[in-house]
């Protein structure tokens, strides 16, 4: 498998949240995440999918539900490496976003 | 991605890439955001100390208590409008290269960020894998090498 899908599975923002969710609070269902974050349940479903077409994370019937995991166990690290440092770029490219949208400060 | 497969896959997982479009912004003047500290402290989110030369230091104190980045410059080079550096907490003894450059678009200027890790890195440019101890992110990266 290339790492194409995981790639493009962690492009976007809301599924790096997931990720970093399920990789520092451990292993949840969709409603439990749409609860915890301010997403829908339909979204959430969609993107743990992705997630799951790129083996980030496996599902597990738990009850009524599935239980989604990140996995394997060293894919979490490089996960959640991805996901913290992706979003202090996030935020530090807001910040330089703002020294140019706003009058010129300095 | 399948775990004992050859390292290309950790060039993929293990960098992380963010553009960021200033619209109507001429690349000078972007350029001026990385070149001078305290522009660039502003943004990085610290205070910068960098000497802009290769193996020159640089260092960064994070606002609030967000701790510290020590390190060096690998490029400054204003030419391109490119720096890369590279840079670890002071309590690891692994580092990771970051590269800033800019793009003149019919739009405006292109802000190109990139994190590395040295296992990709490394590998990109083709010098061997040492034996890495298995810790946090290239714990990944020892399984696939």
């Amino acid at each position: 498998m290339s790492g194409e899908p995981v790639f493009a599975a962690l492009s976007d923002a809301t599924r790096r949240t997931l990720l970093t969710r399920l990789a520092d609070g451990g292993p949840a269902t969709a409603t439990q995440l749409a609860a915890e974050l301010p997403i829908t349940r339909q979204a959430v479903l969609k993107h743990l999918e992705a997630l799951r077409d790129a083996r980030l994370v496996t599902s597990a019937r738990a009850g009524r539900e599935v239980r989604y995991t990140v996995t394997p166990e060293p894919l979490a690290d490089a996960v959640g490496w991805i996901a913290d440092v992706g979003g202090q770029w996030d935020s530090r490219l807001a910040a330089l976003q703002a020294q140019f949208s706003s009058p010129r400060a300095k | 991605m399948e775990l004992g497969k050859a390292g290309k896959e950790t060039v993929v997982i293990h960098s992380v890439e963010r553009d960021l479009l200033l619209p109507g912004v001429e690349p000078e003047d972007a350029w001026e955001s990385v070149a001078d500290v305290e522009r660039l402290g502003d943004w990085l989110g610290g205070e910068v100390e960098m000497d802009p030369v290769p193996g020159g230091d640089f260092h960064i104190r994070f606002d609030g208590d967000a701790g510290e980045r020590v390190g060096f410059v690998e490029e400054m080079d204003a030419e391109a409008q490119r720096l890369a550096f590279w840079w670890r907490r002071p309590e690891d003894d692994v580092s990771t290269r970051v590269e800033i450059s800019l793009e003149e678009t019919d739009e405006g200027t292109v802000v190109r960020v990139v994190e590395t890790s040295p296992m990709a890195t490394l590998d990109c440019i083709g010098i061997p894998l040492p034996g890495f101890r298995a810790q946090g992110p290239t714990a990944l990266a020892l399984v696939l090498a």
